[in-house]
C-alpha cells in the first residue's frame, strides 16, 4: 500500500486561481465528466478530474508538478459539458499561469509583465536600455565601428542591435533554462514519489516525436470544438518562424557571408526570397492573431475565459507585426534624401518595433509565450515517461446463460405478438 | 330480520352463450328452492338495476348476483338494509373456461350453490357502537408531536400533549439553525420552533403536560384510559388516539473510540457542534482557543455494520450547514468534509452546490481508518481511499463526527418477553422452562424499565418495532400501517428524518389517529377492510383458555385475564379473521365470516363419486391479491381446470383447520391455499396470516397422516397479485398432481 | 374556520399521492372530488413492476386502495378531466373542471367484444409506446374506472363505428362532447406527479439513436409481466439474451445543463432494477456508474444486500458518452474515479436513470395567477392560496412511502378547513 501523503490544504492557493480565471473551480464535484469527454487525455490517470480536486484543495507541490495541464489545449469540450458549470479547461489555463510565475527567474519580472498595472515599469526598462545604447552609439562609432549603409541603420547600426538583443536574449534563455529544468525535477520527483515515472522513450527521440507534432498540430487538431483556434494558432507559429528564419538570415547575410566570399545581399529589395518569406511571415503572423484575439472574445460555455495574461501577450504579437509592417513600408517609401520629420517619425516607429521585440524575446519565460517552453518540456515528459497511452475497451464477457431470458432472436415486438399469442392458445 | 334470498343470473359479457343458464336457474329453484329467480342479459344496465331495486323494494334483502367479479360494478349492486352475494360466474367461469363444456357447467353450478349457502347463513353485520373520546393523545412534544398537536386541534379535536423534558420544542430547540427547506435552498434558515412552541401554548384545544411521563394506557381506540406521572402525583384522563414522537437519540459516540471520540479531547459530535454553534463560538474542547481547521467525518457510527448499519439521511445535510455556519462565525476558518456519499436528495442539491463554493469548505470522498492526537492536542486523521490519494493524512483542530440517530423507542414484543420471563422466574416454574426464563432475561435486562406508552396489552406495553427498531410500518403504500389500532409512531421514532418531513409525519399520523376515532365512532373497521362493520364474537363458555387467538393476532386485540380468557376489545380489531382460524373450539365467528359459513359452502359443491373421473379440487384464495389475480388471468382468458372450487378468505390467516379436514372427509381429492408472501419482506396485509397458515400447514399434515392420505393433497402456495400468469399454472399443475396420486378414498362416505 | 359549511376537498391527479389523499380524506370524513387526466388512475406507479426495497408489486396496494374507491361513495372520480380554474377563498373555493369525451359510458362491463373489431392501432402509452393498442382499448387490466376508452386521436369516427355495432351492451357514444363540471371545496390537495427528463435531451448517451439505450422507466414495463415482452429482459435491437447490462446514473439530473436538482430515487431505481436483470440471467455482468450512492435510511440496507452480488459492479464516475463499435455493440465510457483509469464498457443494455420532472401545472388558473413553483419546477409548499396543499413528486422529487406521508398530512392540513 502507498505511503500515506499528508494532505495541506492551501486557501491561498486556491483563491489565486479563482483570481487568475479559475473562478468556478470550486463548484466540481468530481462526477468525472471532464476526463472522459476530453480527446487528449489518455485511459491512465486522465485529466482534468484529479487537476480539479487538487486545486479545489489548493495542493500546490501536485498541481506544479503535473505534466497533464500542459497537454491541455483548452478546447473547453469539458467546460461546455461539465455538468456543474466548474469550467475545467478555465482552471486548467490558470494553473497554467500560476505555473508560469512559479518557474520564473527573477518571479517579480512575471509579476510585471502579466499585470496591466505593472506594464508601464515592463515597457520602461527596454525603453531605458535601448535609450543608454543610442547614446553610446556616437562615441562607439567614434572608436571606428564600421558605420553600416541602410535607412535604419543609419540610426542604429545593425552590428549594436544584434549584439544588444544577443545579450538580453541569451540572459533570457538562461532563465527559461532554468524554469524548464526545474518543472522537468518536479515532475521526475512527483513520478517517483508515486513509483512510476520510468522511461519509456529516449528524450531525444521524445524531443523529435514532440516537435513534429507541434509542427503538425495533430493534438491541437483532436480539440473537437476548437478546428479554427488550430488554424489561427498555425498562421502565427509559422508567421513568427518565418520572421525569425529571415532575422537570423539576414545576419548571416551581413557578418558571415562576406568572409566566405559571398557579396552580402543587405537590405534585400522587395523581390528577394528573403523579403517575400518575411512579408508572408508577417501577414500569417498579424492574420493569425487577429483570429486569436477574435476567438477569444467570443463567450459561451464552449469558449475560453481569458485575462490579462492572455491579452497582454496577443497584443503584443499584434503590435510587433504592425509595427514591423510600418517600418518596412516607410523604409521602402524613404527617397535617396527624406526630410527630418519623415525620418523622425520613421525612427519612431522602428524604435517602438524595437521595444515591443523586446517585450515578446526578452520576457519571454514570464510572458503568456512561456508556453512554447513549458508545454513543449511537458509534452516531452510525457513522451518520454510514456504517459496517456490508450488501451483498449473491455472486452463483453463470456455468453451468460439465461435463465429465464429469450434463447430465441426475435425482435421485442415479435416478443410482444408472442407473448399475446401464447395468452389467446391458452 | 328474517332474510330473504333471492338468485339473479347475468347472460352478458358471454355467461348466456358459453353455460346452460337454465341448468343454473334449476340448481337455484329445485336444490335450494329460493324464491325468487331471475335471469336478464345485462344486470348492470338500467333495465338490469331497475329490476334488482323493484325486487329490493319488495323486500328481497339477501339477492345473490351471479354475474361478474364483486371487483366489478360494485356499486350497481349495493343497496342500503341488504347484504348482496356476489357469484364470479364471468372472470372465474366463462372467461377461463372451455364454453359449453359440462365441467364448465359444473363449476358454474357449484359457485352458485356456494353462493347462495352463504347468502343463508351470512347476517348483515350490527356496529359495535360505543361512546368514542375524541381527544388525541399526543406522546412527546419536538416538531414532530407539536405538528401533530396543532394539526388535530386545527380539526376540531382536543389534544392532550405529553413532553417529559421540562419544556417544548426537543432537540429542533437547542439548534441555532435548520437546513433550509424552503426555496433557494441555500442557506441555512432560523430552527424557529419558538412561534411553534407558541402555537401550540395559544391553542385552547391543546393541553400541554412538560416533564410528564406515562404510567400507564388501558383500552381501546376511542376508550384509551391514561395515567399521567408528574413528579409523584398521577393525572388520569380519557383520550381516543395516540400519536408516538418520542423522536431520537445520537448514536453512543463513546463507542467510536477509533474515530478518536474519548481518546482526543478535540474530537466532538455533531450534536456537539450544535451547541457550540448556537453559542456563536467553535473552540477547542482542549484549550478553547478557536478551532480554525475544522474536520467533519461523515457516516461516524452509521452506514456501519459495526454500529448502525443504515444511513441516518440528514447527517450530509446537517454537516453542510454546520460547515457554513463556523465559516459565518470564522471566515479565516477552514471545514474539512470527508464523505463516503454525499447524499443531499432533490433541490437540497443546491444546499450543496452552496457549500462547494464557498472556498473555505473541502470536500472529499474518504474511507477514515482513525483520528491521532499529534500533540498539543492537534489531530491528524489517517483516510484511504480518497479523492485525493490512495492514503492520506490530514491535520485538524477539531474533528466533528457525525453521528447517527437512534430511534427513541421501546420494543413491546421483546419488553413482553422480557415480563414473561420474569413471572415464570417468579412462579418458580419447571427446570428447563425455568432456565430458558433465566436466559431470556438476562439477555433483554437492558429492557428493564424502558416502556413509554406502557400499555395494558397482553402482546406488550409498546409498539412492536421492525429492523434497528424503528416501529414504523413495514408497507410502502401504506406507512401509516400500524399494529396497534389508533396508535400511530411519529417523525424520528420511525425513520431517521430532517425537521420538515418530521412534521410532515407528526400531521398524517395524527389524521390517520382521527380517523381511528371517526370510523370507531360508526363501529366501522380502519385500514385495510375499510368500513366494515362486523367483529368478531366469542362464546366464551366453550372457550378452552388455549391462548392461541390472544398470541396470533397480529394486532394485540385481545387481553387475557388469570385464567387466560380473551377479553375482546372490538375497537382494536381490524376484522382479519385471524382468531377465527386459530381458534381450535370454533367458538369465534363474525357475522358475515364463520367457521360454519365457510364448512356450509364446502359441503355445498356436488361431489361426483370415484367412478365419474372428475376429481374435485377445494381452493383457498386471499381476497386481496390471490383472488385479483385470477380475474386478471380470466380478463386474459387464461385457462384454469375446471376441477377446482374457489373460496375467497379475508386472509389465509384466517382459514380454520376444520376447513380442511372437512373438505378432505367430504371427498375433495386436493387443496390448494393461495396467499401473499410472508418472511422478511412480508405482503400479508394482516402482518402474519400467511405466516401463521405456514405453521398450521405442519398439523395440517399429521392431520393428513391420521387419515392415511398423501400429504401432496394440501398444497400452500405465496403469490402476489401481479402473478396472474402464475396462478392459472399453478392449479392446472396441482390438477395433475392429484390426478396422478389418484382419487380420495372418503369419496361417497 | 373560514369558508361556507362543508366538508369537500379537491385532489388533483390520481396517482399514488392523489389516490392517498383522496382515500384518507373520505375515511376522515370528507367528500372528495378526485381530478385525473388520464383514463384510469395509477400514474406512475400503476406503469412500475416493482417497489423497493420490498420488490412487490404496485398492483397489491392499488388494489386495496381501489377497492376503497369502489366502496366508498363519499369519492367522486373524475377522469381524462383537468381543473382549469380554482376561485375564492379557503374553506369556500369554486373549482372549474373540463371533462374529455370518453367515448364509452358507464354500461361497458370490459367484455372486450369492442377490441377485435376496431381497425386502429395506436402506441400504447401505458407500455410507454414499446407496443400499441387499438383506438378502442382498456388502458390496463386493473384500470379504474375498469372502462374501456377511444382515443379520439386517431379513432375514424362514425363513418367506421364498427364497436358501436360490436358491443351489445349499447356503451359506445362516439358523438359524446366535452363537459364543463363545476364543484364547490373546502380544500384544494394538489398531487400533479411528474414525468420522466426527456432522455433525447442528453448529449453524447445515444438516447433515440441506439435502440439497446433505454430509461429506466422503459426498463420498469420490461420487467413487468403486463408489460411488452411478458415480463422478460432483453436487447432491444434483437431479442438476444443480455450478458452485459449498465445502468447511468444522474443522466439528466444533478446536471446543470439539464435538472440542476437530484432527483432522488434513481440511484434505488437502478439498484432495483439490477434485480430484475440478476433474476432473469445469473450471470449476466452489471455495471452502475455514479456519482455518489444516495440509499438514506433503511434503504442502505438494499444497497449492502447489492454489494454482496459478485458480478454487480458500482463504479464511481459519471457516463459521459456512449458509443458503438463495429459491430453495434455499445461502449460505454467512464472514469472510474477510484481506480483513476477510464473505462470503456461494452453493453448489450443501457439503462439511463433519467430524472424526475415536476408536472406543468400552468394549466391551472389561481385567482391573479397560477400555481407557485421553485426554480427546479416543483411546487413550493407556500401557495398563492392558503388552504391549497401540495403533496408528492409534484412538490420534491421522492420515492412511494413519502408521498403516501405527504398526501396524509396535506389531508389533515385540509381538514382545518372543512365542518363535520
Amino acid at each position: 500500500m502507498a505511503e500515506a501523503s499528508l494532505v495541506r490544504p492551501d486557501r491561498r492557493f486556491v483563491e489565486e486561481i479563482i483570481a487568475s480565471g479559475g473562478g468556478d473551480l470550486k463548484r466540481c464535484m468530481q462526477c468525472a465528466t471532464c476526463s472522459v469527454v476530453c480527446e487528449l487525455a489518455g485511459d491512465r490517470a486522465p485529466f482534468p478530474r484529479k487537476e480539479m480536486v487538487w486545486a479545489q484543495w489548493g495542493l500546490k507541490d501536485r498541481l506544479l508538478a503535473d505534466p497533464d495541464v500542459w497537454l491541455c489545449h483548452q478546447c473547453n469540450d469539458c467546460s461546455k459539458r461539465c455538468p456543474r458549470g466548474a469550467r475545467p479547461g478555465d482552471v486548467l489555463a490558470a494553473v497554467r499561469r500560476r505555473m508560469v510565475e512559479h518557474y520564473a527567474s527573477p518571479r517579480f519580472l512575471a509579476a510585471w509583465v502579466n499585470r496591466a498595472g505593472f506594464l508601464p515599469v515592463a515597457f520602461l526598462i527596454p525603453i531605458v536600455l535601448l535609450t543608454l545604447t543610442l547614446v553610446a552609439r556616437g562615441p562607439l562609432l567614434a572608436l571606428g565601428f564600421e558605420k553600416h549603409p541602410g535607412f535604419y541603420a543609419e540610426f542604429f547600426p545593425h552590428w549594436l542591435l544584434i549584439a544588444f538583443y544577443a545579450f538580453f536574449t541569451g540572459l533570457a534563455l538562461i532563465a527559461a533554462v532554468l524554469g524548464a529544468a526545474r518543472y522537468w525535477k518536479a515532475m521526475r520527483a512527483a513520478d517517483r514519489r508515486a513509483g512510476g515515472g520510468n522511461a519509456a522513450a529516449g528524450v531525444p527521440a521524445s524531443i523529435g516525436r514532440v516537435l513534429r507534432s507541434i509542427l503538425a498540430h495533430d493534438r491541437f487538431a483532436k480539440c473537437g470544438a476548437q478546428r479554427p483556434r488550430r488554424l489561427a494558432h498555425l498562421l502565427v507559429l509559422y508567421g513568427f518562424l518565418a520572421l525569425f528564419v529571415v532575422t537570423v538570415w539576414a545576419t548571416i547575410d551581413m557578418y558571415v557571408n562576406p568572409s566566405l566570399g559571398i557579396a552580402s545581399r543587405y537590405p534585400f529589395g522587395l523581390l528577394h526570397p528573403m523579403k517575400i518569406l518575411a512579408n508572408i511571415g508577417g501577414v500569417a503572423l498579424v492574420w493569425g492573431v487577429v483570429k486569436v484575439m477574435a476567438d477569444r472574445r467570443r463567450t459561451g460555455p464552449g469558449s475560453a475565459t481569458s485575462t490579462a495574461f492572455d491579452w497582454i501577450f496577443a497584443s503584443l504579437l499584434l503590435g510587433v507585426g504592425i509595427t514591423g509592417f510600418v517600418t518596412e513600408v516607410l523604409r521602402f517609401t524613404a527617397g535617396p534624401d527624406p526630410d527630418a520629420t519623415f525620418t523622425a517619425v520613421a525612427y519612431a516607429v522602428y524604435f517602438v518595433h524595437l521595444v515591443l521585440v523586446f517585450q515578446l524575446l526578452v520576457y519571454l519565460p514570464y510572458s503568456k509565450f512561456a508556453h512554447v517552453l513549458y508545454r513543449t518540456v511537458a509534452m516531452v515528459y510525457a513522451e518520454h515517461t510514456g504517459r496517456h497511452p490508450a488501451v483498449a475497451p473491455l472486452a463483453l464477457p463470456a455468453p451468460a446463460r439465461a435463465r429465464k431470458g429469450i434463447t430465441d432472436s426475435s425482435s421485442v415486438l415479435q416478443l410482444v405478438a408472442h407473448t399475446r399469442q401464447k395468452a389467446a392458445t391458452r | 330480520m328474517d332474510k330473504n334470498v333471492a338468485v339473479y343470473i347475468c347472460r352478458g359479457c358471454g355467461i348466456g352463450a358459453s353455460i346452460d343458464v337454465d341448468a343454473l336457474h334449476r340448481v337455484a329453484v329445485e336444490e335450494f328452492h329460493v324464491g325468487i329467480c331471475r335471469e336478464h342479459d345485462c344486470l348492470c344496465g338500467e333495465q338490469g338495476r331497475e329490476l334488482l331495486r323493484r325486487d329490493v323494494l319488495a323486500g328481497v334483502n339477501a339477492p345473490v348476483i351471479a354475474a361478474c367479479s364483486p371487483r366489478f360494478m360494485t356499486e350497481a349492486f349495493t343497496w342500503d338494509g341488504c347484504r348482496t352475494e356476489r357469484v364470479n360466474l364471468r372472470e372465474h367461469v366463462v372467461w377461463s373456461h372451455e364454453p359449453g363444456d359440462e365441467d364448465t357447467l359444473m363449476l358454474a353450478e357449484d359457485y352458485l350453490r356456494m353462493g347462495i349457502v352463504r347468502a343463508q347463513k351470512a347476517e348483515l353485520p350490527e356496529p359495535f357502537r360505543e361512546a368514542v373520546d375524541p381527544t388525541l393523545l399526543v406522546v412527546g412534544g419536538g416538531v414532530t408531536g407539536m405538528s401533530a398537536a396543532l394539526g388535530a386541534a386545527a380539526a376540531g379535536h382536543p389534544v392532550v400533549l405529553v413532553e417529559k423534558a421540562p419544556a417544548l420544542g426537543g432537540w429542533m430547540s437547542r439548534f441555532a439553525r435548520q437546513i433550509p427547506h424552503r426555496p433557494p435552498w441555500r442557506d441555512p434558515a432560523p430552527a424557529d420552533v419558538e412561534t411553534t412552541i407558541a402555537q401550540v401554548k395559544a391553542d385552547r384545544r391543546i393541553t400541554v403536560h412538560t416533564g410528564t411521563t406515562i404510567e400507564r394506557i388501558a383500552g381501546q381506540p376511542g376508550q384509551f384510559d391514561v395515567t399521567l406521572r408528574r413528579n409523584g402525583d398521577r393525572t388520569s384522563l380519557r383520550a381516543g388516539a395516540i400519536v408516538q414522537a418520542t423522536g431520537w437519540k445520537p448514536y453512543d459516540a463513546s463507542r467510536l473510540g477509533h474515530l478518536g471520540y474519548g481518546r482526543c479531547a478535540n474530537v466532538i459530535t455533531n450534536v456537539q457542534m450544535e451547541e457550540q454553534l448556537a453559542t456563536g463560538r467553535v473552540t477547542r474542547p482542549s484549550d478553547g482557543r478557536p478551532a480554525r481547521r475544522i474536520a467533519f467525518i461523515q457516516c461516524a457510527g452509521s452506514r456501519d455494520k459495526e454500529h448502525l448499519p443504515y444511513c441516518s439521511a440528514v447527517c450530509c445535510r446537517v454537516t453542510i450547514k454546520q460547515a457554513l455556519l463556523a465559516r459565518e462565525i470564522d471566515a479565516g476558518s477552514e471545514a474539512y468534509v470527508l464523505y463516503k456519499d454525499i447524499r443531499t436528495p432533490g433541490q437540497y442539491e443546491d444546499f450543496y452546490r452552496r457549500a462547494q463554493e464557498d472556498p473555505g469548505i473541502f470536500f472529499t470522498k474518504a474511507d477514515v481508518e482513525g483520528v491521532e492526537e499529534t500533540g498539543d492536542h492537534d489531530l491528524a486523521i489517517a483516510a484511504s481511499n480518497t479523492l485525493l490519494g490512495e492514503r492520506i493524512r490530514l491535520e485538524a483542530d477539531l474533528v466533528v463526527l457525525a453521528t447517527g440517530m437512534v430511534p427513541a423507542a421501546a420494543d413491546g414484543e421483546a419488553i413482553r418477553r422480557f415480563n414473561d420471563a420474569r413471572s415464570v422466574i417468579a412462579k418458580g416454574e419447571a427446570g428447563a422452562q425455568l432456565e430458558a426464563a433465566k436466559k431470556t432475561a438476562e439477555s433483554l435486562q437492558h429492557l428493564e424499565g424502558a416502556a413509554i406508552l406502557n400499555l395494558e396489552y397482553r402482546q406488550g406495553p409498546d409498539l412492536p418495532v421492525l429492523r434497528y427498531d424503528f416501529p414504523d410500518s413495514h408497507f410502502i403504500c401504506f406507512p401509516y400501517e400500524t399494529r396497534r389500532t389508533g396508535i400511530h409512531a411519529a417523525g424520528c421514532l420511525r425513520m431517521p428524518a430532517d425537521s420538515q418531513l418530521s412534521r410532515e409525519d407528526g400531521a398524517g399520523a395524527a389524521l390517520k389517529a382521527i380517523q381511528t376515532l371517526r370510523l370507531a365512532a360508526r363501529g366501522a373497521a380502519v385500514h385495510p377492510r375499510w368500513g366494515d362493520m362486523s367483529y368478531p364474537d366469542f362464546n366464551l363458555q366453550r372457550c378452552t383458555q388455549c391462548k392461541r387467538c390472544t398470541e396470533e393476532c397480529p394486532f394485540g386485540t385481545l387481553n387475557e385475564d388469570a385464567k387466560g380468557t380473551p377479553q375482546p376489545n372490538p375497537i382494536r380489531c381490524r376484522r382479519c379473521g385471524i382468531c377465527m382460524g386459530a381458534c381450535p373450539e370454533r367458538i369465534i365467528s363474525f357475522k358475515d365470516y364463520s367457521v360454519d359459513m365457510i364448512s356450509s359452502m364446502i359441503k355445498a359443491v356436488h361431489i361426483p363419486d370415484e367412478f365419474e373421473e372428475k376429481p374435485r379440487l377445494l381452493g383457498f384464495l386471499c381476497e386481496n391479491d390471490a383472488y385479483p389475480a385470477l380475474d386478471a388471468a380470466g380478463l386474459r382468458r387464461l385457462r384454469h381446470s375446471a376441477n377446482i372450487r374457489f373460496i375467497p378468505v379475508r386472509c389465509l390467516g384466517s382459514i380454520n383447520i376444520v376447513w380442511i379436514a372437512d373438505a378432505l372427509s367430504r371427498g375433495y381429492d386436493g387443496i390448494l391455499l393461495v396467499g401473499c408472501r410472508s418472511g422478511e419482506d412480508y405482503q400479508c396485509h394482516f402482518i402474519r396470516g400467511s405466516e401463521l397458515m405456514q405453521t398450521r400447514s405442519a398439523n395440517i399434515r399429521d392431520k393428513l397422516k391420521q387419515l392415511a392420505l398423501e400429504e401432496e393433497r394440501v398444497r400452500l402456495e405465496q403469490l402476489s397479485i401481479d402473478q396472474w400468469d402464475r396462478l392459472p399454472a399453478i392449479v392446472n399443475e396441482f390438477a395433475d398432481q392429484i390426478a396422478a396420486i389418484g382419487m380420495n378414498p372418503f369419496k361417497g362416505f | 374556520m373560514a369558508g361556507t359549511p362543508g366538508n369537500a376537498i379537491l385532489v388533483i391527479g390520481g396517482g399514488i399521492s392523489g389516490i392517498t389523499a383522496a382515500v384518507e380524506a373520505s375515511e376522515a370524513g370528507c367528500d372528495v372530488v378526485l381530478v385525473e387526466k388520464e383514463a384510469s388512475l395509477g400514474g406512475r406507479v400503476a406503469r412500475s413492476h416493482q417497489y423497493f426495497p420490498k420488490l412487490c408489486p404496485p398492483q397489491c396496494g392499488l388494489e386495496i386502495n381501489l377497492r376503497r374507491f369502489r366502496t366508498n361513495p363519499r369519492i367522486r372520480c373524475l377522469t381524462l378531466s383537468e381543473v382549469e380554474s380554482i376561485a375564492g377563498t379557503p374553506g369556500d373555493f369554486h373549482v372549474t373542471i373540463r371533462k374529455h369525451p370518453r367515448r364509452v359510458n358507464e354500461r361497458c362491463t370490459v367484455c372486450g367484444a369492442c377490441v377485435d373489431v376496431c381497425p386502429v392501432e395506436r402506441p400504447d402509452d401505458f407500455n410507454l409506446g414499446m407496443t400499441s393498442t387499438r383506438a378502442i382499448y382498456l388502458p390496463w387490466e386493473a384500470a379504474f374506472p375498469a372502462r374501456f376508452v377511444i382515443d379520439a386521436g386517431v379513432c375514424a369516427g362514425s363513418e367506421c363505428g364498427k364497436c358501436v355495432a360490436a358491443c351489445p351492451f349499447d356503451a359506445i357514444d362516439l358523438g359524446m362532447q366535452p363537459e364543463t363540471i363545476e364543484v364547490d371545496v373546502q380544500a384544494v390537495v394538489v398531487a400533479t406527479g411528474w414525468e420522466p427528463f426527456d432522455a433525447a435531451r442528453i448529449d453524447g448517451l445515444g438516447y433515440g439513436t441506439h435502440r439497446d439505450v433505454i430509461t429506466n422507466v422503459m426498463m420498469e414495463r420490461l420487467a413487468a409481466r403486463n408489460g411488452p415482452t411478458g415480463g422478460r429482459l432483453a436487447r432491444l435491437s434483437d431479442g438476444s439474451p443480455l450478458r452485459s447490462v449498465v445502468f447511468v446514473q444522474c443522466a439528466g439530473s444533478r446536471d446543470d445543463n439539464y435538472l440542476r436538482h437530484c432527483s432522488g430515487v434513481c440511484c434505488m431505481a437502478s439498484l432495483k432494477q439490477a434485480r430484475y436483470v440478476r433474476e432473469q440471467y445469473p450471470d449476466a455482468e452489471i455495471h452502475i456508474f455514479y456519482i455518489d450512492l444516495r440509499t438514506p435510511g433503511r434503504l442502505e440496507d438494499f444497497l449492502q444486500a447489492s454489494q454482496a452480488d459478485a458480478k454487480l459492479h458500482l463504479v464511481k464516475g459519471k457516463v459521459a458518452r456512449i458509443d458503438r463499435d463495429a459491430e453495434g455493440r455499445l461502449l460505454v465510457q467512464a472514469e472510474d474515479v477510484a481506480a483513476g483509469t477510464r473505462v470503456s464498457q461494452a453493453a448489450d443494455l443501457v439503462v439511463l436513470a433519467t430524472g424526475i420532472v415536476a408536472s406543468d401545472v400552468s394549466g391551472i388558473r389561481l385567482d391573479g395567477g397560477g400555481l407557485r413553483t421553485d426554480e427546479h419546477g416543483f411546487l413550493t409548499r407556500e401557495q398563492p392560496l392558503g388552504g391549497l396543499f401540495v403533496a408528492g413528486c409534484s412538490t420534491r422529487p421522492t420515492e412511494v412511502a413519502t408521498c403516501v406521508r405527504d398526501a396524509t398530512s396535506a389531508v389533515m392540513n385540509a381538514l382545518q378547513f372543512c365542518t363535520e
